[in-house]
């Protein structure tokens, strides 16, 4: 057990420099870079961009170094004091600026996983257990049906129906009577009323998923001989179902955390651009746009080290619940 | 996505710190004078609370003098302060202002334009420069000096007195120090020579110039001639030696990054001690770009009847994600006033709500020359179609195809102006008629004036042929991230189609396209021409005035003989006599007097020239600008007022004076 | 599509139906797929024929058009006789100057019956083949628009954008899918050939890849296009990064059938027989293992559709003027329409109805993979 933790830790630490290499050469490899773009801004503003004036901001910023430089400056800052570097278009270290926004997309993408499980759990069981049957062919349907949907589109959509029919403030996680003050109940409740929208929004298209592993694992586990072993010794059936085969057909949740993860770090993105939520989605894809490559380039690998920290995760719980894993 | 403005740290770079807004004042011949104001209501701050003085304070600030927080406020004001004409009535304190933006770094104009202070603003006509934050200046007869004098008694917001010492600081250890500043901005070099600061004493002093420079007067409301020296020379080398050690310790690489990180006073503002002069000073900013502003105890602006203003107590700049729950929001009534972020499609929705939500939506006369405008690329590498280029014919067919009223109903409802981009009917020596010159709707005359050229149709009579006889396929590349402009373009596309002209519209991406512009590599060069102001063009590129380059450094059509102009004929390729006549002109309106026949008659003719030869092909111009206001927000412009980028949006109707009718 | 079940006569052929004769009996058997199989067959044929079954040319626009609400299909005349042909009434327009917002209505007056192989707008088909034939529309094509699902901002008929747009987000899924089962056989085969340290590196970027938040990987590899691309390569661009992620999943598929095939009874059989290696993989396992990959490509074209509307989205896919339901969305993507037009969010529910299919079909298709299974 201890020799499978250990090994896998070990791993992340690779995997981390992998990806903070493939992070930085994404960013550097469109032509031209935030003084580009800043310049071009100065332009349409009608104003001057001499040569003179973009040489002098990108020694500044240190944009005139060899790219390998400012990536080991980069790493060694993020190693040494958690430095991020410094983003050009909001002028402050990326470190104030991600934080909390990656700590409000861990916990929408957690709240979404959680859901989805409340949903998926029962739905899979009734699903397997009663196969073949209206509700199941039911499940089905709306579970694709929800797949289908672009996220985009229905978080729009329940935007304009909460603020037209129910008065909601839709935009953002509080209202604008919370959002300067201090924490309380108060707020907390007003935060619920808002993030219920991503939420739903996230786990209608992941739910599906999972119902379909859950059903399908189940079914798999019903048919072996231990389980018509079990029932003809008399056991109940709700007894029977719940303490053996939903045990083992758990393993695909916890494992699931490894896939759910990404593609829910990947929604949070969209839906928080429609929703206005303060997570890395829309700080990220601005500062894509305007090649503020430090803040583009720390969000990426924060993003997909969390995932990846997270595929770890799930590894050891499922080490933890299964020891089948832990024996291999 | 947006139109980003960012000016703040160019020019804090190239030594001009702006004021982000620029805060002018009603002309003395204005109907709406302070004489005219409403009867007055008496001001919330309690009388009898207060020490009997010559002006009356926000009772905010009454119960911090009590408290012992704040000098009394007649020792606040200066001995004689500048009394600000209300528009309509005097005001009562209190409340609110707030907007909404779609992206942090943006310049959110209907809060940054209240908190400037710039050395002189517009008068509300927009045709003189008053003095704002200073006493008074004026400039000696060959435009060669620029006398200032200071208000005496007038403070920073944080008490300090305003005086020279802070011109000096701002002159001698940023403008010409050549690391806050490697390079001078050309504004504040006429001539090529950066100019010289003469201080005379507390309260007195002159800028002089190398060459005579009479556009200083206009460039004087985007400048302020001053940095809070006691506050920001800790993080100076100059001031203190370890300065640089001060900066590692705040995680900066070098002194004068922390220096200007704490001088920022733009949209990214951080620190909440910097003193300023405007009315309403920095608090707070979370990471998500929400900012605070609350009022500055010390502003040095009284109404009529010796109320310090401003009236209202806070502003609050809001972030949202995107475009659409900043329209939910607005809708939904947040936010006291919009305009910059408006759009005139969603104008009906605003209509539908107006009510429910409680706000009034208007539209203001907006002063842009043209949505859109075509140069083709008279240096075009291609011989054949640099010949059918410069050919005058070949220009007004185009133009004559377009069905611009179209186009007006399509984009515009209907509310803009089908015109050529030629400057807008402002500037002192304007022509009527000039606009509409090539401009109706006439596919028989496009096609004849095709013909004349020598453009044959091909076999299928689909297209027309090049005269060299290969087929005739443009490409009209637009920005992008201007969804607008590919969209008018394919309506033109259809329309030139008509007429036999094949061309190919694409999206590309901003920076991209200006360097394919820039290395003379298109075919046609498009953009949304603003109709910037006369002073604005003097002052600047008069680029309006000299199509078909728009940009200096990014010429729409034709950058090679831009690029001759610019190097006495060194480089690039020579253009045409008109061309060298129209740049003559311009150089020569630029040092010619405002005002003056001459002044007007030079003006004439680069209008006329440019509406002759139709070198850049505009569709609509002039199209409102929508506004939003809440119906409790006084003394705020009608829509009757100019809204205009070209005029800074809402700088002229001072936010000082507005107040919130609770 | 006539074979609907296998002849229950013919039970004894059920032992001597080749394997793609058992699959098609067992998918055939599996309704909600058939009929999900069929409509993808009508969708991509609307898509190969879009100029045709088209009513307009997607580019018409007129200004008294402008969001003209979905036109009714009326079978009573006014004067309350029936009509078995359909017809529409026409419109008329007028701007509301307090709103400034254009307001279409009927006109009671002009009836339009709707015809079939009527003349329309001249196309060039596939760029090929001139016509003005249309599947339907209304004789006086020329002047009145028939607007089956409404009109966009610029009076543009929806429903022919609509099947416009199916050219391309329809395609960019096939082909991604394509795209990803070259990189997928190719590196999941040699994973599963080579083994070994090659085997093991190709499973570490897989478990990489697949452990990256794909929109934010999207969105950085997008913004690295080449931006002189023409539109034609930054569609092939968007498809290839959208199966950068989509082939993991088809490697880890071939990976590992080909691993368990060869533990099979089966293909031990006929090694033993003394099969030559080529006839083995070629007779024995790829056809089983092919059933598997179309399933599974089924099930992976959803991905690429949404996604592809995902980056239009995002401002990041494709851009007008190229048509897609991705760009059609994008433009439908705000407020004004969602309350004062929300005809224009209709591509939606085909992207919908066409996802809801693909997976069913691909449901479908992974059972009757295995004919031999339960």
């Amino acid at each position: 057990m201890w020799k499978f933790l250990l090994q896998r830790l070990l791993l992340f630490i690779p995997t981390f420099l992998v990806i903070s290499v493939i992070t930085f050469v994404l960013i550097q490899a469109p032509p031209g870079d935030y003084i580009n773009s800043y310049a071009t801004q100065l332009e349409a503003s009608g104003e001057e961009a001499s040569e003179a004036l973009l040489l002098a901001l990108r020694k500044r910023y240190g944009l005139d170094q060899p790219v390998y430089i400012q990536y080991v400056k980069w790493l060694w800052g993020i190693f040494t004091r958690l430095d991020f570097g410094h983003s050009m278009q909001w002028n402050r270290p990326v470190g104030d600026l991600i934080w909390d926004r990656l700590a409000w997309t861990v916990l929408i993408s957690f709240l979404t996983i959680i859901f989805t499980w409340i949903l998926a759990f029962p739905i899979g069981i009734y699903s397997a257990t009663h196969q073949y049957s209206g509700f199941d062919y039911s499940f089905t349907f709306l579970g694709f049906v929800g797949a289908g949907i672009p996220d985009f589109l229905l978080a729009l959509v329940l935007m304009w129906l909460g603020f037209a029919f129910f008065g909601l403030d839709m935009g953002g996680l509080f209202s604008e009577a919370f959002r300067d003050a201090p924490w309380s109940w108060a707020k907390f409740v007003d935060m619920l009323k808002h993030l219920w929208v991503p939420v739903v929004v996230l786990s209608v298209s992941s739910t599906a998923g999972l119902i379909r592993t859950m059903r399908a694992n189940l079914l798999d586990e019903l048919r072996k001989p231990y389980v018509i072993t079990a029932r003809s010794k008399g056991m109940t059936e709700w007894h029977l179902v719940l303490k053996y085969p939903v045990r083992v057909a758990l393993n695909p949740f916890i494992s699931s955390i490894a896939y759910v993860l990404p593609q829910l770090v990947s929604g949070t993105t969209i839906i928080s651009i429609v929703l206005s939520l303060p997570t890395t989605g829309p700080i990220q894809i601005r500062s894509l746009m305007s090649q503020d490559m430090y803040l583009a380039g720390s969000i990426f690998l924060l993003l997909a080290s969390l995932t990846i920290l997270g595929t770890f995760i799930s590894d050891i719980l499922l080490a933890v619940v299964d020891p089948r894993i832990r024996l291999e | 996505m947006t139109r980003r403005i960012t000016r703040r740290e160019f020019l804090v770079v190239s030594g001009a710190t702006v004021a982000t807004g620029l805060a002018a004042a009603c002309g003395a011949g204005e109907s709406e004078g302070p004489a005219d104001a409403a009867p007055a209501e008496a001001p919330a701050a309690d009388e009898a609370a207060m020490p009997m003085g010559k002006y009356r304070e926000a009772p905010e600030l009454s119960e911090m003098v009590q408290a012992g927080l704040l000098p009394p406020v007649d020792e606040r004001l200066p001995a004689d302060p500048w009394v600000l004409p209300v528009l309509r009535e005097i005001g009562k304190y209190g409340g609110e202002m707030s907007s909404i933006v779609a992206d942090p770094t943006a310049n959110l104009f209907e809060i940054s334009n209240a908190r400037g202070a710039a050395a002189a603003g517009r008068s509300y006509d927009l045709g003189s420069i008053i003095p704002i934050a200073v006493e008074s200046f004026s400039v000696n007869d060959d435009s060669t000096e620029l006398s200032v004098s200071l208000r005496a008694g007038q403070k920073w917001s944080d008490g300090t007195p305003f005086t020279t010492e802070h011109v000096s600081f701002w002159y001698e250890d940023i403008l010409l120090n050549e690391e806050l500043t490697p390079v001078v901005n050309k504004k504040l070099a006429p001539g090529g020579e950066t100019l010289k600061l003469e201080v005379e004493d507390d309260f007195n002093f002159k800028l002089v110039f190398a060459v005579p420079y009479p556009v200083i007067i206009d460039i004087l409301p985007s400048l302020s001639l001053w940095s809070p020296k006691q506050y920001l020379s800790q993080w100076h080398a100059s001031y203190n030696e370890d300065a640089d050690a001060k900066a590692n310790e705040e995680n900066f690489d070098a002194w004068y990054e922390a220096f200007q990180y704490h001088a920022d006073e733009g949209e990214t503002q951080q620190d909440a001690d910097l003193p300023v002069l405007g009315p309403w000073v920095f608090e707070k900013q979370d990471t998500q770009g929400n900012t605070t502003y609350t009022r500055n105890p010390y502003y040095w602006a009284v109404d009529a009847e010796g109320n310090q203003l401003p009236y209202v107590d806070r502003l609050q700049k809001l972030v949202v994600e995107n475009r659409e729950v900043l329209t939910a929001k607005i809708l939904a009534g947040e936010g006291t006033h919009h305009s910059w972020f408006l759009s005139l499609a969603d104008f009906p929705l605003y209509k539908q709500n107006e009510e429910a939500a409680n706000f009034t939506a208007r539209l203001h006369p907006d002063l842009r020359a043209s949505e859109m405008g075509m140069a083709f690329n008279y240096t075009h590498t291609d011989p054949v179609l640099r010949k059918l280029f410069n050919d005058v014919k070949w220009r007004q067919a185009l133009s004559h195809a377009l069905d611009r009223n179209e186009i007006n109903e399509l984009r515009f409802a209907g509310r803009g102006v089908p015109r050529n981009p030629i400057m807008h009917p402002g500037p002192l020596f304007w022509q009527e008629g000039l606009d509409q010159m090539y401009t109706a709707y006439d596919v028989d005359l496009a096609n004849s004036l095709l013909d004349e050229v020598g453009l044959a149709w091909d076999s299928d009579n689909k297209f027309r042929l090049r005269p060299d006889g290969e087929p005739l396929a443009l490409t009209m590349e637009v920005d992008a991230g201007r969804a607008d402009l590919s969209e008018t373009g394919n309506l033109i596309k259809s329309y030139w189609a008509a007429v036999g002209v094949n061309i190919n519209v694409k999206g590309q991406d901003q920076q991209f396209y200006m360097q394919r512009m820039r290395a003379n590599e298109h075919d046609i060069g498009v953009w949304a021409i603003g109709g910037a102001s006369e002073p604005y063009s003097r002052q600047n590129e008069p680029i309006r005035y000299r199509p078909p380059w728009h940009w200096s450094s990014t010429p729409l059509g034709g950058p090679l003989w831009r690029q001759w102009l610019d190097t006495d004929g060194a480089e690039g390729m020579e253009p045409p006599d008109i061309i060298k006549e129209l740049w003559e002109t311009t150089v020569q309106w630029q040092a010619e007097t405002f005002g003056t026949d001459r002044y007007k008659e030079l003006g004439l003719k680069m209008l006329q020239i440019n509406a002759e030869n139709v070198w850049l092909i505009g569709t609509v111009g002039l199209v409102p600008r929508a506004s939003i206001i809440r119906n409790t927000v006084r003394n705020a412009p009608d829509s009757d007022n100019i809204l205009s980028i070209e005029y800074g949006m809402w700088t002229h109707y001072q936010q000082e004076q507005w107040w919130i009718d609770a | 599509m006539t074979v609907a079940t296998p002849p229950k006569s013919a039970e004894a052929n059920l032992y001597t139906a080749s394997q793609w004769q058992l699959m098609w009996w067992r998918f055939s058997r599996h309704r909600v797929a058939v009929v999900s199989m069929i409509l993808l067959v009508f969708a991509y044929g609307a898509a190969l024929f879009a100029e045709f079954v088209s009513p307009h040319d997607p580019n018409r626009f007129s200004s008294s058009w402008v969001l003209a609400p979905p036109m009714r299909l009326h079978f009573t005349r006014p004067d309350g006789s029936f009509s078995l042909r359909p017809f529409v009434y026409g419109l008329t327009s007028a701007r509301d100057e307090e709103t400034l917002a254009m307001v279409v209505v009927p006109d009671e007056t002009q009836v339009h019956p709707i015809r079939f192989w009527v003349k329309g707008d001249p196309y060039t088909l596939w760029g090929q083949f001139d016509s003005d034939l249309h599947l339907f529309g209304i004789d006086v094509w020329a002047e009145q628009p028939l607007f089956l699902l409404g009109a966009d901002d610029l009076g543009r008929d929806l429903f022919s954008r609509i099947m416009y747009g199916a050219r391309i987000s329809l395609s960019i899924g096939l082909l991604g899918v394509g795209f990803s089962l070259l990189f997928g056989v190719v590196l999941g085969g040699i994973s599963g050939y080579y083994g070994g340290l090659i085997d093991v590196i190709i499973q570490r970027i897989i478990e990489l890849l697949r452990s990256l938040p794909t929109i934010p990987l999207w969105l950085t590899l997008v913004v690295i296009l080449p931006p002189h691309w023409s539109a034609l390569r930054v569609y092939f661009g968007i498809t290839l990064i959208l199966s950068l992620i989509g082939w993991t999943g088809m490697a880890r598929v071939v990976r590992g059938r080909f691993l368990a095939l060869r533990e099979e009874d089966f293909i031990m059989a006929a090694r033993l027989a003394n099969a030559p290696q080529m006839r083995i993989i070629m007779r024995h396992m790829v056809p089983s293992f092919t059933s598997h990959l179309i399933a599974q490509m089924t099930l992976a074209v959803p991905g690429m559709i949404l996604g592809e509307t995902a980056l239009s989205f995002l401002g990041l896919g494709l851009q007008p003027p190229v048509v897609s339901w991705g760009v059609l969305l994008q433009g439908a993507q705000n407020l004004r329409s969602v309350v004062l037009a929300p005809w224009l969010l209709l591509p939606g529910l085909f992207v919908v109805a066409v996802i809801l299919a693909f997976n069913f079909a691909g449901d479908g298709l992974r059972d009757a993979a295995d004919p031999y299974a339960i």
